[in-house]
């Protein structure tokens, strides 16, 4: 583990998407900034951030839990293939891949209607 | 949104940027002429590493190789996973630039004059020589046996390249569905991924399984010593596992010929050669240093590892005691274990290390303890992580995976993680 740095898996990660690298790099910084331009929103209006990341938590976890069952698929195995606690962990961290995706525009949706209504209210 | 939200996002981004660039390596100033023989994983690792660490020195490259295999995914190849088109890339994709790199091959070693020459007769000096030229095959070794049989007359064997491990697919399927006896097994002598022997016998097994055919094939494993793997605990463990799934295994058998018309399989043993009967064999061949390594001065004198012609090294360093400024790194290296792309990962930074520091003036203590790591296939979905050093010691990288256990987070390494591994590798990142 000593091994893996950041740099390390920054340059891993490159060569295992290949091509893709740089597409999903500029979908983690428009995702990113989406949940940026959500909290600026909401201190803007004044209003919480509480039930935005509620609502993307739970879309979060639910569109991991979904995309869980498929992940072993990805990797051209059953789901008999998962043996011990960790593959399950390992499973749903790939899971929240998709899932993290969904939650930031959740929470990105879910903070600027908030904030829409704090501004009206 | 607005600009501020859009800066405020590209300060984040780059403080995420700045934590990738990696602590900065040794560097040295030296001029010298640095002659890697072998652009595979280990000297295009050397090529990369040292451009970088060495922007003055000259560096050249000797191999007429264009293509470049990731020869761990021949297994998954066997398996019927993986396309031959998945694990071949030129070699000219990961030539540093600034490297020059001659497209012939080493005819002889001349280390007492720094020089070597090359197939066209071309003579090249070097200050440094890294001999990292892989191994060869040794398929005639084996009487009756030649590389245009695989796929044929239930011959298999993943080593020979990539389409020879599709064929393999197609024979494994073919014994599966026909049935009979099937026959796996490994050299005596040093060979790349010691794994991959027990990965297709526990692959044929397990596919025979799901297909409902576990019952009309009989599988047989013939070691070639006392041992179905050198580290104690895991020919422990996969003793457990052959007889949970009906796998036998005949102990200090190698196999000398084959007889492919009668489907028989000569093996020599401590009371002598014994024929087996078979419908399906992976055959896997004796392994050797490359005859321009072969028969030069390099190549330990005596010992076990001086038949084969593997170069004499220091396991720690991997420089040549007779010669110091030769290095062996890769397959080729005179070193027990390290045969791996894994211990290639780890023997690279060594010997550049050493090279960067004896041209700054400096001493290196960088030391190779032997690593070697065997993603062994257990079946479809699973696999165990296993690493281990010269001592035969489990040194895990992970500490949350159990080297002994078949996980499928050990799976997902191999047939997710490996090949972006290997490429940084390629690149000197990794």
């Amino acid at each position: 583990m000593s091994d893996f740095s950041p740099g390390i898996v920054w340059f891993i990660m490159a060569e295992t998407l290949g091509i893709w690298f740089w597409p999903v790099l500029a979908l983690a910084a428009v995702l990113l900034l989406l949940v940026i331009a959500g909290f600026t929103r909401l201190r803007r209006a004044r209003r919480s951030a509480g039930r935005p990341l509620v609502a993307a938590l739970l879309a979060t976890l639910a569109v991991a839990l979904v995309a869980a069952w498929f992940v072993p698929a990805w990797t051209r195995a059953g789901a008999g293939s998962l043996a011990a606690p960790v593959d399950y962990v390992f499973t749903f961290l790939v899971a929240l891949i998709p899932g993290g995706i969904v939650g930031a525009l959740v929470f990105f949706t879910a903070a600027s209607h908030c904030a829409r209504r704090g501004r009206t209210a | 949104m607005n600009r501020r939200e859009i800066l405020a996002g590209g300060a984040a981004l780059a403080l995420l940027g700045a934590t990738a660039g990696g602590a900065p390596a040794q560097t040295s100033p030296s001029r010298a002429r640095i002659v890697i023989a072998g652009a595979g994983a280990a000297g295009l690792s050397l090529a990369s590493r040292l451009r970088r660490a060495m922007p003055s020195a000259t560096i050249i490259v000797i191999d007429p190789k264009r293509d470049h295999h990731f020869q761990p995914g021949f297994v998954l190849i066997g398996a019927g996973l993986w396309s031959p088109g998945q694990v071949t890339d030129s070699n000219a994709d990961y030539m540093p630039k600034g490297v020059e790199w001659i497209t012939e091959a080493v005819a002889e070693f001349d280390p007492d004059a720094n020089a070597l020459s090359t197939s066209s007769g071309r003579r090249v000096e070097y200050d440094f020589l890294l001999v990292a030229t892989g191994l060869m095959l040794d398929y005639t070794a084996i009487e009756g046996m030649e590389t245009g049989l695989i796929g044929r007359e239930g011959i298999a064997s993943v080593y020979a390249g990539p389409d020879a491990a599709l064929a393999s697919a197609a024979a494994i399927d073919r014994f599966i569905e026909t049935g009979g006896v099937g026959l796996f097994g490994r050299p005596a002598g040093e060979m790349k991924c010691a794994g991959a022997p027990l990965k297709m016998t526990f692959i044929t097994e397990d596919k025979a399984r799901r297909q409902g055919r576990r019952g009309a094939v009989e599988l047989i494993y013939n070691a070639h010593n006392p041992a179905l793997f050198a580290v104690p605990p895991v020919h422990e463990k996969l003793v457990g596992m052959f007889a949970d799934r009906g796998i036998a295994a005949n102990y200090g058998h190698v196999l000398k010929a084959l007889d492919p018309g009668a489907r028989q399989a000569t093996y020599a043993t401590e009371t002598g050669d014994v024929t087996l009967d078979y419908d399906f064999i992976h055959v896997i061949p004796p392994m050797r240093a490359p005859d321009a390594v072969l028969n030069s001065p390099l190549p330990w004198q005596d010992g076990p590892l001086a038949p084969d012609g593997w170069v004499e090294a220091d396991r720690a360093t991997l420089r040549h005691p007779r010669y110091p400024n030769v290095f062996a790194v890769g397959d080729i290296a005179g070193v027990p274990r390290g045969k791996t792309a894994a211990s290639v990962k780890w023997q690279v930074p060594v010997v550049v290390d050493h090279i960067v520091a004896e041209t700054a003036g400096r001493e290196s203590s960088a030391l190779y303890n032997g690593y070697t790591s065997c993603p062994m296939v257990t079946r479809y979905g699973r696999a165990m992580l296993i690493e281990f050093d010269y001592d035969g010691t489990l040194i895990p990288s992970f500490p949350f995976i159990d080297p002994l256990k078949e996980l499928w987070v050990s799976w997902l390494i191999e047939e997710k993680g490996l090949l972006g591994a290997y490429r940084a590798m390629l690149r000197g990142r990794a």
